[in-house]
Parts: structure tokens; C-alpha cells; sequence
């Protein structure tokens, strides 16, 4: 290591002597400082070894100070790894001005989530469960989160795990770069791995904490921008020194009995380190131990801090217990034999013969990029090399996902069942218990027979949760508000959990101690919120319904009617006449089941009526509101003329509508309630020809605003008027008799309108077209295919155009 | 496996008069040839005193069999130019210093241990002392494949192991060329070689024979007429096979015996007659990407090899750097000095990245080019064009001259990819035209031919 340290440091123009002095001091020092790499079978070993070779009566360890009382639930015999250790922190009274900032609205506290996790090979558990067998005093002595969220400068930081910060400035380093190009590793894991991971079990414990210090001095004083970089580092480093002083003194133990866990990248310091107490918050700070993944821990779920391969490794620590010399090696053996027995026969033919040379192709690829054991990379590399035959991206496909799985695991934690878990937590757990729903990351499907009673209390259960937005369930068929289905009696579900889970809940915690509650409360606090957009309040209303929750029905039915008079745009008003509508149908489907079916046919009138009324102040809306009025205006239509057994006036709509052209200045709104009117059949279409013969009658300046009329009516009643040879007939005299000054200021406008019509709708137009003038289709191909080379040109510009806006818009295209 | 067809082992009772021809031919043993140049006996050399490492080293082969047709040829005298000598006489020197610096371990019958291959083929920023004729210098070794360095470990990996290597990938990917590479490395000889074509046998394979001896003396070994892979198998190297595909299936197949067993049996000189393989002996076979399914490789076979894929560059840095470095690489050895302006080279290699793509730099689309568009397609454009300019310009590349030949490389026997062309250069390179005085000679040039 020290060869290595000198060529790579002469590279990069640092003082190698100094980075040999800082180590020195530190192998030095009575304190035993210990440095590790979070989640590293390699760094569990050393700790394991240090442990029984220095014997020590006090050992503290880098995790959050304050979760103390949760050690016993770690080391717990019924709490499995893998799980984290969860703080969370809402800012109530907005201490780090961040409410608005990073949460909806300063009235919204900011939440924060740190997780921390332990893995079966984390040394910090290691260590707490040796000291537990052997009585050693064990605390936590790193600042909670509160006191670190000042320094989280960094938006992606807030939040992630504070060991994605620790890798991230280990890559980050000059030293680290360097040594990776001139080694030509291909990963911070590969370097890590054939420095440090590969022997850990049989290279000698001082010749190890020498070589870790090493690479950490050296990576410490090679990060770029270092001030900054460590900014909230030196903070932690500082409070965990002064902890140190702190228990030493409380329990009264020698310099040489104390052992220090942390970090590599503190341990070179904190010896040099001035002690400080640093202030945080206590006051909403929760910590909990929550179950956890393989998938959650590994970079294939993005997770930054880099255990590639948890269940690989998991091979690895068993060896290192078990004191098999070449580790590694008994590993990879072990993963490709597991690999081979998932893939053969799917997809591939996979003999004994192609086991042993992989095996070999491993070992001699570690051997030729200068490892004495083939680690992860060389591994990977050996299977695709035996049993790909072809290229990799596409013929190793199927190959990866079997890697994938036996390389990431899929195994889930489980946290003991003595800790004080929060009430909504347990009823949760409880709730899917009682249903013999076992919670697993694999996503998993569960189809629901509404007419079922235990089936419809399973719907009610994954609504409220849908609601709770936990993140773990998505429904993809059955009744739909949004859609406009009903009358349907089956619901699939796709049930999958993720260790966020217990951090929302206890986050929700505030609303109630029961899923039902909670859901309730939330209810409520969001209907007070919306009382002025009667669309989402009639949402409530049918989440109620599919919730099960029927004591809250007439409350927000009365919310209903408040909102109802504080609500005076059609769009929302129109909209929630539809959901109205429909709640009604599911009510019928549902046969009432205790919700009381008058109170929704009485609110359906009234907002009828408001609708109505409300729809003349739509009549100029604004530009980017155009489509969204007239396609509302349109659906409150449809749903009036399939409506037959509520009896309501469709002359008040009409009406409405009326007024809405009368007072509209836009002519696009008046060509959609002219359309809206036509679908209702108030009008003819004499009537239309006549408005459009009007406007093309009328002096320039009106008659180029026929293009926006015919836009807005063909957006409505594109179907009823395309297959209308009279429209047709009509629009094509139009634009052969108008003047071509005219022609053009409504060429964009018709243009829109044909762009917006389907497939089918724009082949009835062009067969009407050719109709009209006598030719075949057919004809029409013939024009195409002789495009001349001008128009080619002309198109390839607007094509490389169209390209450079997209690009501006979405970055790479 | 097809059968063999054995040559007949009984002569004739009634032998046929020899002819005439064989009467004149002078026997073996007889005196000197008229107007032959005196036989020069070489002198005895005494043995030199060589330490274990030189001993097991093989060296690279020197000779290599040349024909030459003319009134003129005077075999006696030593060519002193090859147009294309082979890897490791090219490189002896950079092997030389290898092998006089390689502590790593070795497999058995290598030259240079897997470590030193690579350095060899990857390249090396550190120099290494040579000893030449009592005198040591030091010298760095050269880059000769420009890819991801994991390609080439995996390669020198199969090769040590049992398995053979199948190099695969899309055509002009370097794939023959990390082949010679990496045969000229490990076993100090690249010419073992076996080109696949339609045509290929499998006595091309195996074995075949004189037959003239055959007939006159029967089946022996003086009348074996051993293949490259006889050749190789009994000297521990490497066997190279230049596009296996291309063979037909059941021709492809007599290797599988070969590859699995090290042995090729000769019934003709009896049961017990086999030849083996030595260590070392390994094959390295290349095949493209665009052959499969024309004699797709049997399960069998394909078993016996660890595939390589080599993917076709996309960096437009490194495909720069390659085609640059390979171009002056062929120069050199004509002994021509071109210059290639740095804009006319970016031409070039934005060129060809559009139309592998059919896509322009800056978004538009236009029909893709069917052929083959590989760096080495590049290469040999880039070098046609040098020759070009060297003979009938002023020395320098210019886009005319990749203008002429960019035609006939891309075209080829496909006259769609004429219209295709022409879209290309109305559709990006006339926009491009207008902006830029090199595109608008590469333009110009192009609607002049």
C-alpha cells in the first residue's frame, strides 16, 4: 500500500510524508481508532478482530446520538438484517426555513428522512453484537440529523443517506481518480474490493488499519473544493469527539480500553480532533428501526453509498466467520453455481463443463488485473464470457436478470416485535394481517370480487392505504371515477412494500392511530383545504364510498354544498356534476350499502343549476383554458343526454350555452357551443351552414375569423359534421371563393383542425374530399409518393427544427 | 464428422512407364544443378549460452514462404521489403523487451505471460530496457487495439484456458486484427492461419496430401501434407481461423474434434497414428456479426468457444484517434508522409457517423446506408484518399479527395445506397455547404463526379 501511495501521490503533487506522519499518530494513539467502510464484510471482519485482539471496555460507534435506547432492539435475536435505523424530523415551527421551500407550503412542515442501514455484515452491528455477548459498554456518538440538516446544502442531499455523502467525497478524491486510471479499475467497488475487501481475513490486523488510514489520509487531502466539500463533516467529526471525552469520562475507562468505529474518513482525524458540543434540535426528532431490503441497499435501486451486490457479499462474510482462507473465491464458486442452477434450462444449456470454466475464466481474470481472488466484476465478466454467445446487450439479457437476482437478493428484514412500535404502524401490520397478506417487496397481484363481503373490506383496507400514499399499492382494473367506469365488480391490485413504508407512518402518525382514522382525518383536513374547488370535493365524496367510510359520507356531503356556493367556475363545477353522476351510478351498482342515495340525486340539481349559471362567465376564457372549457362544456353534455332518470330541465343548459356565444368575443368558444348545441340537436345544420356563410359574408376582418369558428365546431362534433357531405361541400367553396390574403390568415387554424383528427376521421375527410371532386383514394398515394426533392429539402428543415426546439425543451432527444 | 476420403494405399502390379518429365528430374542426391549458384553451407553455430527464460521463449518466426512470378526472380536474393510483414516481425523489438521483462507466470509454451499480452496490444506509458546486439535501450510499447482493455483480458483469458476464443462482432471492428495480436503475443507466430470461405475444405483443415508421392510411394508422413492446424498443434501455438461462418456447418464441425480432444487421428498411416496437440495449442476464430444465419455455428461447436463481442466504436474521439493512428500506421510503411487536416478528418468521421445512423448531428433523418460503414472501411477510405492526394494533389487531404472515394466505398454492390447517398448530401451536407468552406468542397466535389 505504501508503494502504491508513494506513485500515486508523486502523480498528484502531495506530500506523501505527511499523509505517513497523520498515520502514524494515529496508529499511535491509545484510543484504538477503527476505520470502516459502512456495509463491507471486509470492514466487519477487521472490527470483529480488533474486537477480540485489543479487548476493549467501552466502544463507541458512528450512528445517530440519541437512538441509544434502540441498541437492545438491534441486537435483539429476533430482529433480522437486513433493517435501518430510521430518524425522522418535521420542521413544525420552521426552525430551518425550509417549509415552502421544500415542502408545498410554509403552513406544511418540512420532513426529513435519514435512514441508516444494517446489514448482517454492517461492522457497526458486528461490534454491538459482540459487545453484547461480552458486556462492553456501546454507544451511538454521531450528531442526529437535526444538527447535519444545516450543512445539506445540496438539494439531492436532503433526502438520502448520510453515507452517500461519506463514498461520494471518496470518489470524489484526486487520489481515488488517479489510482483507479492507473490501476485501471472500472469502479470505486472494484478498487475497494482489490484493495481492501480480497484477504481482509488473513492479512495481518496493524498492516490492515495502516493501509485503510492510508487511502483515507490520502483521499482527505486530495478532494477538491475540500473546504466546502466537508462542510458538515468537520461538524459531526467535532461532536464526535467531544462524545468520546464525554463517555470515557462517564464510565471511567483508560485511553487504552476505548475503541472508536467510524468512518475511515474520520478516523484519520479525529485524533487531531478539538472536541465541541454542537447544539440540535430534540423537540420532533423520532427514531425507529424499520425492515429493510437486499434491493434497497444495492446501487441497482440507485442507492449511492454502493453495496453492489448484497447477497454476494452476504457469501462473503459467511466465509470470513467460518474462517475460509480464500474467501472470495469459495464465494464466486458458491454465486455461479447458484446463477447456473436458476438459468439452466431457461433460455440456456448450461453443463458442469461451462460451471468449472467459469470458474477458471474468473480466477484467471482476477490473476491478470492483479487480484490474488476473483472478485464481483471478474465474476460477471467469466459468466458472460462462457455462456454468451454473441453480443452481450442482447443475447445476455435474460443472463443479467439472473445475476441481477442471486448478485442483489431479495431478502427482507424483520425488526423485533418487542420495540415500541407507534399505534398506526401496528394497525397497519395488524390490517394486513388479518387478511393473510404477507408484505413483500415482489410486487404481487390480488383480484377482488366487490360482491364478495371479505373481498369488499380488502378493497375498503387498500383504498385507505391507496389514500395514505404509501406507496404500495396500484390498481389496474375496476370501477373508475376518473374513467367513467362502473358497473363493474372486479378489482386488481398489485400489492408491493418498500421499507419507506414505516417512515410515512410514522410520519402520518399525527392524523390518528388507526388506518381508518388517519384516512378519516386526512379526509377532512383535505376538504377544508379545496372548499373552493367543488371537483375535488366531490372526489372526496366517491373515496368515502370506496373507502368504507360511511359516518363520514354526510359530512362531506354538507362540505359538498358549502363548496357548492363558494365555487363559480364551470370547469370545476361541470366536472363535478360528472363525478356526481357517476357516484350516483356507483351507489346503485353498490346497492346503497347505509349511504343515503337522495342526499347525492339532491346535490346533483344543485349543481346542475350552478353549473348552468356559471357557464355565461366562462364565455372568454383564457388561451390556455380554450380546449379544457369546451371539452367540459361538451362532456356535461353527453352526460344530460344520457341522463333519463334524473329529471333535469336540459333547457336551462341550453340556455346557457346561448348566452355563452352571445357573450363570447372568441370564435373558437362560439364554433364549440354552436357544435355543443348541434350534438344536443338544438340546431340544424342549415343553421351552422348559415353561421358560416355569414362570416365568410361579413368584411375582411370577421371573415378571416371563420377558420377559428370551424375549429371550434369540428373540436366538438368532428364525427356528426365529417360525415356530413354538405359541411364538406361547404368549406371547400369557401376556400376556393375567398380571396388568398384570406385564405392564408386561416390557413393555421384549419390546419389545427385537421392535425387534430384521427386516423380514421382524417381518412373519411380525404375519401369525402375525393368524393367531392371525383377522384379515387388510391390517386392520392400516387400524389405522394412524387414528392419533389424541394419539398424533401423543406421538410428535412422543418424536421431538424422541430428537433433543436424538442432539444431545448426536453435536453437530449 | 464427414468422412475422409482415403487415398488408395495399393500401387498398381502393372507399373505405367514413367514419363519424361519425372526421368529429367534430377535425383536428391545428385551433383549441383547447371548454372546453379554454389550451395553455401552455413557455418556452424557454436550454441549459444541462453538462461532458462530464453530458452523456453519461442522466437518469432522470420521466414514466411514467398512467390514471386518474372524472368527476373532470382531466388537467392533476400527480399528486404514485405508490403505487409507479419505482427511479430513487425514488433519484434516491443516483444523483445516484453519478454526480457516479464516476471509474471507464464502457461506452459507462451512467449509473455496474460499480463504482458496486454501491455503488448493495450499499450504501455512505461518504457522498457531492451538488450539488442550487446547495447539496451529502452522503449515504450505502441497501442495497437484501441477499445475497452476488459475485451482484450477476456480474450488472453480463453486463450489459457481450454475453451477456444471466437472473436465476433460487426465488420471492421478490428477483430482479425486483435486476432494476429494476440497470436503473435502469446506464441510468437500469427501465420498459422485458415481464411473460411464457401469454398474452404475440410483437408484445409485437417490434413491433405502429395498426391504425386502418394501414388508413387503410398501414404506416409514424407506424402502428409500437414495443415495450419497440424502446424500449430504440434508446436504449442495458436491457430487462427478469419471467418469461420463463412465455411459451411459440416465443414465448421471437424473442429469440434479438435477443439475437444487436442488430437487429429490419421487412419491412413494406421489406427494408433494420432497427432497431438501440445500445450499452448489454443485456436482463435473471428466471425461477423452480419454472417449469422448463413452457416450458423452448431451448438456443439459453439460450446467449444468463449465469445467475445467487440462492439463497433461510437466515441467520436477515440474513432478519431484510431483512424488517424491506423492511417499513418499504412503510410509509413509505403514510406508516405501526408498531412490530414483536422477539419477534413472531422469530416470524415462525421460522415460516416451519420450515415451508420441516418442521422445528422443536428437532428434531421434521412434513410440509413445499408453497407457497411466500419472504422476500418474509414481507414481504407482515408488511406486511398492520401495516395490519391500524394500522387495527383499537393500532398494534402482534401475533402475532394474523400469526396471521390467516399462513393465507391459506401455504394458497393447495393444501388440503393446510391439514391441514399444523394439524399444525404442534398438533405445535410449542401445546408451544411453554405456555412463551411471544407463541407462546401466535400459538396462541390461530390456533385462534380
Amino acid at each position: 500500500m505504501k508503494k502504491i501511495l508513494h506513485v500515486v501521490l508523486d502523480k498528484i503533487g502531495l506530500d506523501s510524508q505527511k499523509v505517513e506522519n497523520q498515520v502514524a499518530k494515529v496508529m499511535g494513539e491509545e484510543i484504538k481508532y477503527i476505520p470502516i467502510r459502512h456495509n463491507s464484510p471486509g470492514s466487519a471482519i477487521l472490527v470483529k478482530r480488533c474486537l477480540e485482539e485489543y479487548k476493549p471496555k467501552l466502544v463507541l460507534i458512528e450512528g445517530p446520538y440519541l437512538a441509544d435506547d434502540l441498541i437492545k432492539y438491534i441486537i435483539a435475536h429476533d430482529t433480522i438484517p437486513p433493517f435501518a435505523l430510521l430518524s425522522v424530523f418535521s420542521d413544525e415551527q420552521n426552525h430551518f426555513k425550509l417549509n415552502g421551500i421544500i415542502s408545498p407550503d410554509v403552513s406544511v412542515p418540512a420532513k426529513f428522512q435519514f435512514y441508516y442501514p444494517f446489514i448482517s455484515y454492517s461492522p457497526e452491528l458486528v461490534a454491538l453484537k459482540f459487545c453484547y455477548s461480552k458486556n462492553i459498554i456501546t454507544h451511538f456518538i454521531d450528531l442526529p440529523i437535526t444538527g447535519i440538516i444545516p450543512f445539506l446544502i445540496r438539494e439531492e442531499d436532503r433526502f438520502l443517506h448520510t453515507l452517500k455523502q461519506e463514498e461520494e467525497q471518496l470518489k470524489s478524491s484526486l487520489f481515488y481518480k488517479e489510482l483507479s486510471q492507473i490501476f485501471q479499475f472500472d469502479s470505486f467497488n472494484e478498487t475497494w474490493d482489490t484493495l481492501f475487501e480480497i484477504g481482509a481475513n488473513r492479512v495481518e490486523i496493524d498492516e490492515i488499519l495502516e493501509s485503510y488510514l492510508i487511502f483515507c489520509a490520502c483521499v482527505r487531502q486530495s478532494i477538491p473544493n475540500m473546504a466546502s466539500e466537508l462542510n458538515g463533516s468537520i461538524e459531526r467529526e467535532k461532536f464526535m469527539k467531544y462524545n468520546i471525552e464525554h463517555y470515557r469520562k462517564k464510565h471511567g475507562v483508560d485511553k487504552k480500553d476505548v475503541m472508536i468505529i467510524t468512518g475511515g474518513i474520520h478516523s484519520v482525524v479525529l485524533a487531531d480532533t478539538v472536541p465541541q458540543k454542537i447544539s440540535f434540535l430534540e423537540k420532533g426528532l423520532f427514531n425507529s428501526l424499520v425492515p429493510y431490503s437486499y434491493y434497497r441497499m444495492s446501487e441497482a435501486y440507485g442507492y449511492g453509498s454502493g453495496n453492489q451486490g448484497p447477497q454476494f457479499y452476504e457469501y462473503i462474510w459467511e466465509n470470513f466467520v467460518n474462517d475460509i482462507k480464500y474467501s472470495f473465491e469459495a464465494a464466486a464458486l458458491e454465486l455461479i453455481t447458484d446463477i447456473y442452477s436458476d438459468a439452466r434450462g431457461k433460455k440456456y444449456d448450461i453443463s458442469v463443463v461451462d460451471s468449472i470454466n467459469t470458474f477458471q475464466s474468473a480466477k484467471m481474470l482476477a490473476m491478470i488485473r492483479r487480484r490474488s481472488e476473483p472478485c464481483l466484476n471478474d465474476i460477471v465478466d467469466a459468466i458472460f464470457m462462457s455462456l454468451v454467445k454473441g453480443n452481450p446487450e442482447i443475447e445476455g439479457a435474460y443472463l443479467k436478470e439472473f445475476i441481477r437476482k442471486r448478485v442483489v437478493g431479495f431478502k427482507l428484514g424483520k425488526i423485533t416485535k418487542s420495540i415500541k412500535q407507534l399505534p398506526l404502524q401496528a394497525d397497519f401490520y395488524l390490517r394486513f394481517e388479518s387478511f393473510s397478506i404477507n408484505l413483500k417487496e415482489k410486487s404481487k397481484r390480488h383480484e377482488l370480487n366487490l360482491r364478495d363481503e371479505f373481498d369488499k373490506q380488502k378493497s375498503h383496507l387498500f383504498w385507505r392505504v391507496k389514500y395514505l400514499d404509501l406507496g404500495i399499492l396500484e390498481r389496474s382494473e375496476g370501477p373508475d371515477l376518473l374513467k367513467g367506469v362502473s358497473g363493474v365488480f372486479k378489482e386488481v391490485w398489485f400489492l408491493s412494500w418498500n421499507p419507506n413504508v414505516d417512515g410515512k407512518l410514522i410520519e402520518l402518525s399525527n392524523y390518528g392511530s388507526t388506518i381508518e382514522e388517519a384516512t378519516k382525518n386526512m379526509l377532512i383536513e383535505e376538504s377544508k383545504k379545496n372548499i373552493k374547488d367543488f371537483q375535488k370535493i366531490s372526489f372526496l365524496l366517491y373515496q368515502t364510498l370506496v373507502m368504507g367510510l360511511p359516518t363520514l359520507f354526510p359530512h362531506i356531503v354538507i362540505v359538498c354544498i358549502d363548496s357548492l356556493d363558494k365555487d363559480d367556475k364551470f370547469l370545476t363545477l361541470s366536472r363535478g356534476f360528472n363525478n356526481l353522476i357517476m357516484i350516483s351510478r356507483f351507489l346503485h351498482m353498490m346497492k346503497n350499502q347505509g349511504y343515503n342515495l337522495n342526499l347525492i340525486t339532491k346535490l346533483i340539481s344543485r349543481c346542475y343549476f350552478a353549473s348552468c349559471f356559471s357557464l355565461p362567465i366562462m364565455a372568454n376564457p383564457p388561451k390556455n383554458l380554450e380546449d379544457a372549457f369546451i371539452i367540459a362544456a361538451k362532456d356535461m353534455a353527453t352526460t344530460l343526454i344520457g341522463l333519463s332518470t334524473l329529471k333535469l330541465n336540459i333547457n336551462v343548459y341550453e340556455e346557457g350555452l346561448k348566452t355563452c356565444i352571445d357573450n363570447s368575443d372568441n370564435d373558437f368558444i362560439r364554433g364549440g357551443c354552436i357544435g355543443i348545441l348541434y350534438l344536443m340537436n338544438s340546431i340544424q345544420i342549415k343553421d351552422i351552414k348559415y353561421l358560416i356563410r355569414e362570416y365568410v359574408k361579413s368584411e375582411d376582418l370577421i371573415k378571416v375569423r371563420v377558420g377559428e369558428f370551424v375549429r371550434g365546431l369540428i373540436f366538438i362534433c368532428q364525427t356528426k359534421l365529417l360525415y356530413n357531405s354538405d359541411i364538406i361541400k361547404l368549406l371547400s367553396e369557401i376556400i376556393e371563393d375567398i380571396e388568398t390574403k384570406v385564405f392564408l390568415s386561416i390557413v393555421p387554424s384549419l390546419r389545427k383542425t385537421f392535425s387534430e383528427l384521427s386516423l380514421r376521421e382524417y381518412e373519411v375527410f380525404v375519401e369525402k374530399i375525393a368524393e367531392l371532386y371525383g377522384l379515387k383514394t388510391s390517386k392520392f398515394k400516387e400524389i405522394t409518393e412524387k414528392i419533389e426533392n424541394k419539398y424533401l429539402i423543406f421538410f428535412f428543415q422543418i424536421n431538424e427544427k422541430v428537433y433543436e426546439i424538442f432539444k431545448k425543451w426536453f435536453g437530449e432527444v | 464428422m464427414a468422412k475422409k476420403k482415403a487415398p488408395a494405399k495399393k500401387i498398381p502390379v502393372k507399373k505405367p512407364p514413367p514419363k519424361k518429365v519425372l526421368q529429367k528430374k534430377p535425383p536428391v542426391k545428385s551433383a549441383p544443378a547447371k548454372k546453379a549458384v554454389p550451395k553455401k553451407v552455413p557455418p556452424k553455430k557454436s550454441p549459444d549460452k541462453k538462461t532458462p527464460l530464453q530458452k523456453n521463449a519461442i522466437k518469432p518466426e522470420l521466414k514466411s514462404p514467398e512467390i514471386s512470378l518474372g524472368k527476373d526472380y532470382d531466388p537467392t536474393k533476400k527480399i528486404k521489403k514485405k508490403i505487409r510483414p507479419s505482427v511479430e516481425v513487425l514488433h519484434r523489438i516491443e516483444l523483445m523487451a516484453l519478454i526480457q521483462n516479464d516476471n509474471y507466470p507464464k502457461p506452459p509454451n507462451w512467449q509473455l505471460s496474460p499480463k504482458m499480452i496486454e501491455l503488448f496490444i493495450t499499450g504501455s506509458r512505461e518504457k522498457f530496457p531492451v538488450k539488442k546486439n550487446g547495447t539496451t535501450k529502452k522503449i515504450s510499447i505502441s497501442t495497437k487495439f484501441y477499445g475497452d482493455k476488459n475485451i482484450v483480458q477476456k480474450a488472453i483469458v480463453t486463450l489459457a484456458s481450454e475453451r477456444a476464443l471466437m472473436l465476433i462482432g460487426e465488420p471492421g471492428t478490428a477483430k482479425s486484427w486483435l486476432s494476429e495480436h494476440l497470436a503473435a503475443a502469446s506464441c510468437g507466430r500469427s501465420t498459422y492461419l485458415i481464411q473460411g470461405t464457401a469454398g474452404t475444405t475440410e483437408d484445409q483443415i485437417r490434413y491433405s496430401w502429395n498426391y504425386a508421392l502418394l501414388v508413387s510411394e503410398g501414404p506416409s508422413l514424407k506424402s502428409l501434407v500437414p495443415s495450419p492446424t497440424i502446424n500449430a498443434m504440434r508446436s504449442g501455438r495458436i491457430l487462427r481461423f478469419e471467418e469461420l461462418t463463412r465455411c459451411p456447418q459440416e465443414i465448421q464441425d471437424s473442429m469440434i474434434s479438435i477443439l475437444s480432444e487436442k488430437v487429429i487421428p490419421i487412419p491412413e498411416l494406421g489406427s494408433k497414428y494420432l497427432i497431438y496437440g501440445i500445450p499452448g495449442f489454443n485456436v482463435i476464430a473471428t466471425a461477423n456479426d452480419r454472417d449469422r444465419g448463413v452457416n450458423e455455428m452448431s451448438a456443439a461447436l459453439k460450446r467449444r468457444f468463449n465469445f467475445i463481442y467487440i462492439p463497433v466504436i461510437k466515441d467520436k474521439a477515440l474513432e478519431k484517434e484510431i483512424v488517424v493512428n491506423c492511417t499513418n500506421d499504412l503510410l509509413s510503411r509505403i514510406g508516405f508522409k501526408v498531412q490530414i487536416p483536422e477539419d477534413t478528418l472531422d469530416l470524415l468521421i462525421t460522415v460516416f457517423q451519420e450515415l451508420r445512423t441516418g442521422q445528422s448531428t443536428t437532428g434531421g433523418r434521412f434513410q440509413q446506408i445499408s453497407g457497411v460503414m466500419s472504422t476500418s472501411e474509414e481507414i481504407s477510405l482515408l488511406f486511398d484518399s492520401a495516395i490519391y492526394a500524394k500522387f495527383f494533389g499537393t500532398e494534402n487531404i482534401e475533402p475532394k479527395h474523400i469526396a471521390m472515394q467516399v462513393k465507391d466505398s459506401i455504394v458497393k454492390d447495393d444501388k440503393e445506397n446510391l439514391s441514399k447517398l444523394r439524399e444525404y448530401f442534398e438533405l445535410v451536407v449542401r445546408s451544411r455547404a453554405s456555412n463551411s468552406k471544407t463541407w462546401n468542397q466535400f459538396y462541390t466535389a461530390y456533385k462534380l463526379l
